[in-house]
């Protein structure tokens, strides 16, 4: 009953809604989160995810499987992403860390530790706010979601070059910005 | 950290922290940096299990899928390559016509100076005559009267029945 992911994309493209429901299901998870971290509010990541899918849905006739189904839905979900990042309403009504409680966290294994690590992410994306946009883009993939190098480019359709280069000026400030949390919140030193 | 540097700048690395201890330091701390963000971005993923946000995605997708079937028809059959095509022609026919245009009224416009400062002498001939040679563009209404039917290519005016002044100046001077 299982098909492959391929065969699911066939049928997607056919116009088939219940395969796409399936693709929906398998990948809405891995879209909310890296929309959440760049974006750091859930109502605009819930638009965001929702556009992004409607977006993929019209283009999957075109899809032609050269690259991998996530990449092309991160490509997808990041380019909305940056145009929010970009777009004046974001800058100016940019809100207060919005730490909902309707989603929940995997893998936490007591609510202690749950509200320790949310805590300590929220943090960190509030940091990563203070880089560039395609900086943020490029550390978020690469540190946060352990995207491949050459996967990066590919989603934010950047030479491998920039890739490197984003992510050395990320990580240096980063590294500095993260210094300064341990320092204040020695709890979080990992 | 070390799957993003080639195998060339992976020497350069290792051969540089051996002497250099705060390089050494400083690489160790972005290891750890990068193996603790790791940790992180593994542990706290969306846990979208019950499924509301695929509703609303699917409930968004069958509201929008209806009406746009057309538009989507069209938008399927216009792609990029297809747009700039036609967008190309367009300009291109715009570009002769106005050239074409620029064209008849500086000849035009030429003759008509030509005729006015009598460098160009008009023909004269016969009705008879003149009705013959241009029997594609006048039309004799008696034996004495002519109507142009089409300029002469003095303006090319097609199925026009205003000719031109320097038309109807040759038809009235030749009747």
């Amino acid at each position: 009953m299982n098909l492959p992911e391929s065969e699911i994309i066939e049928k997607a493209k056919r116009g088939d809604t219940t395969a796409f429901r399936k693709l929906v299901e398998g990948y809405q998870g891995f879209a909310y989160t890296l929309a959440y971290r760049m974006l750091h509010h859930h109502d605009e990541v819930q638009d965001i995810v929702q556009d992004a899918f409607i977006k993929c849905w019209k283009a999957l006739p075109r899809f032609d499987g050269r690259i991998k189904f996530s990449t092309w839905l991160y490509k997808i979900v990041m380019n909305l992403c940056l145009d929010v990042i970009k777009s004046a309403r974001y800058r100016h009504s940019k809100m207060a860390s919005d730490v909902s409680v309707d989603f929940n966290l995997c893998d936490a294994k007591t609510s202690d530790d749950a509200l320790h690590q949310q805590e300590f992410i929220d943090s960190v994306l509030k940091m990563a706010e203070q880089l560039t946009p395609k900086q943020r883009a490029v550390f978020i993939l690469r540190d946060l979601e352990d995207v491949d190098m050459a996967e990066i480019g590919v989603i934010l359709s950047i030479s491998s070059g920039t890739v490197k280069s984003n992510l050395y000026y990320a990580r240096k400030k980063m590294n500095e910005l993260l210094k300064g949390f341990y320092q204040h919140n020695p709890l979080h030193e990992l | 950290m070390y799957s993003e540097l080639t195998v060339f700048e992976k020497e350069i690395v290792n051969s540089h922290i051996e002497h250099c201890q705060s390089c050494a330091a400083r690489f160790a701390d972005l290891i750890d940096q990068r193996v603790a963000l790791l940790k992180l971005g593994k542990d706290n993923r969306f846990d979208l299990s019950d499924g509301l946000l695929a509703n609303r995605i699917m409930a968004s997708l069958s509201a929008k899928q209806k009406p746009k079937d057309f538009i989507s028809s069209i938008q399927m059959f216009l792609f990029p390559a297809l747009r700039y095509g036609l967008a190309a022609a367009t300009f291109f026919f715009i570009l002769i016509f106005a050239i074409q245009t620029m064209n008849d009224s500086e000849v035009r416009a030429g003759i008509v100076s030509d005729i006015t400062s009598g460098e160009q002498s008009l023909p004269i001939l016969n009705t008879a005559e003149f009705t013959q040679s241009y029997q594609d563009r006048v039309e004799m209404v008696d034996s004495k009267k002519l109507i142009v039917l089409k300029c002469f290519k003095l303006c090319s005016r097609a199925d026009s029945r205003v000719a031109c002044e320097v038309c109807k100046q040759i038809a009235t001077n030749n009747p």
